[in-house]
């Protein structure tokens, strides 16, 4: 028995034996499914056509979404990243209204020091520096006094517990609680306590 | 003489579907070949984005040349082969832009490269996504038989390609599936009146 679907193709382009023209136009009249397949068989061969298009397609398309993944965790790195550095920042903005808050706080009832320090030293060059440091920071002129402070040397008990205060006027918290940690005299390390356990 | 890089290419077209995949890759993944066709394009009033289609289009018609024509041959080197097809391309979309300048069609006509076979590229514009709908809903191994066929191998290239036993064997498959996919049509008349083929 003929299968007529296998000669559809001869028969539109003309290349089929008279004979079996004949026997395909009969088989077409009688058999509705082939005289359909017959009329769609250009449209079946144009979407056979496009196949190999449709794997290229197909495969650039993949490559394009690969690419787009690519991009997709890059910029997922970069807002986690952002959202990270957000965070440390608003931890230290945070942190330091905070400190700004309990300094605004202990400096409203604050009372410097007045000639709280012992002024003995080694040299008497010292000495005379030490209480010019001691009498600027008197009279308010913490400035000056810290300058002298800080180029005094070798430095004493004396000399911290100032610029300690002087750390603490200035907020500078980390900087006076390093001071406060090398003072040995108790009463003066107690003094700074009060005021810097708060931080 | 012809490139052993090149000679990988047009073979690994015209085989498997996993040399064909390399080979495609190969063409995806050549920067210098990339940053040429989108120089060009953008030097010549495209965009980005048309660049890219550009560069798509012009890799799909390379395969389509090369797997419909079983004597291909490169005349010249493959990147100047393929920036000839670019220009082609890229000549004809200025050509349909009614806004286009007449001087720029015709320095566009001048760069074309009527040595290249013109191929018609189906997968494009409207019907772009019902037919891609009707071709994913086929066989895998009626798709490839059908490919081959389309592209005009002969049986016995089908089958030593897609394992089939003999060429008898690869000719009833092939008719199988034609069969089926006629059968498909006839089921949906809608498809058929949206692809609009003509």
């Amino acid at each position: 028995m003929i299968d007529f679907y296998e000669h559809i193709e001869a028969y539109i382009e003309g290349t089929l034996s008279p004979d079996l023209v004949t026997q395909m136009k009969t088989a077409i009249s009688k058999d509705k499914s082939l005289k359909q397949a017959v009329a769609d068989y250009p449209i079946a061969k144009t979407l056979s056509e496009s196949l190999i298009e449709h794997e290229v397609r197909e495969i650039l398309s993949e490559t394009k979404t690969t690419d787009n993944e690519k991009g997709r965790s890059g910029a997922w790195i970069i807002a986690i990243t952002l959202l990270a550095a957000l965070a440390v920042s608003y931890y230290q903005w945070n942190r330091h209204n905070r400190q700004e808050i309990i300094h605004n706080r202990i400096m409203a009832s604050y009372t410097p020091p007045v000639s709280e320090g012992t002024r003995s030293s080694t040299s008497v060059a010292s000495e005379s520096n030490l209480k010019s440091a001691i009498q600027a920071f008197d009279l308010r002129q913490f400035d000056q006094s810290k300058e002298i402070l800080e180029k005094l040397s070798p430095k004493n008990d004396s000399i911290y517990y100032y610029l300690a205060h002087i750390a603490l006027i200035e907020n500078k918290i980390g900087k006076a609680k390093s001071y406060e940690r090398k003072i040995s005299t108790l009463e003066l390390k107690k003094d700074l306590t009060k005021y810097l356990s708060e931080f | 003489m012809i490139h052993t890089g090149t000679k990988d290419i047009i073979d690994g077209i015209r085989g498997d579907s996993t040399a064909r995949r390399r080979a495609i890759l190969i063409l995806t993944n050549d920067s210098d070949l990339r940053t040429k066709t989108y120089s060009y394009v953008k030097n010549h009033s495209g965009s980005q984005t048309e660049a890219e289609t550009v560069y798509n289009d012009m890799i799909v018609t390379f395969i389509k040349i090369v797997h419909t024509k079983p004597s291909f041959s490169l005349d010249r080197p493959l990147h100047a082969y393929l920036m000839g097809i670019t220009k082609n391309l890229w000549y004809n979309e200025i050509r349909k832009r009614s806004r286009s300048k007449t001087s720029d069609i015709e320095k566009l006509a001048e760069q074309r490269d009527e040595n290249i076979t013109a191929i018609e590229l189906l997968i494009k514009g409207d019907r772009a996504s019902i037919l891609n709908k009707v071709l994913s809903q086929m066989k895998i191994k009626c798709k490839e038989v059908l490919m081959y066929w389309s592209s005009g191998y002969k049986m016995q290239e089908i089958a030593n390609i897609l394992g089939y036993k003999t060429d008898g064997v690869a000719r009833k498959k092939k008719s199988e599936c034609m069969k089926e996919l006629l059968t498909y049509l006839a089921d949906k008349p809608h498809i058929k009146q949206q692809l609009s083929i003509k």
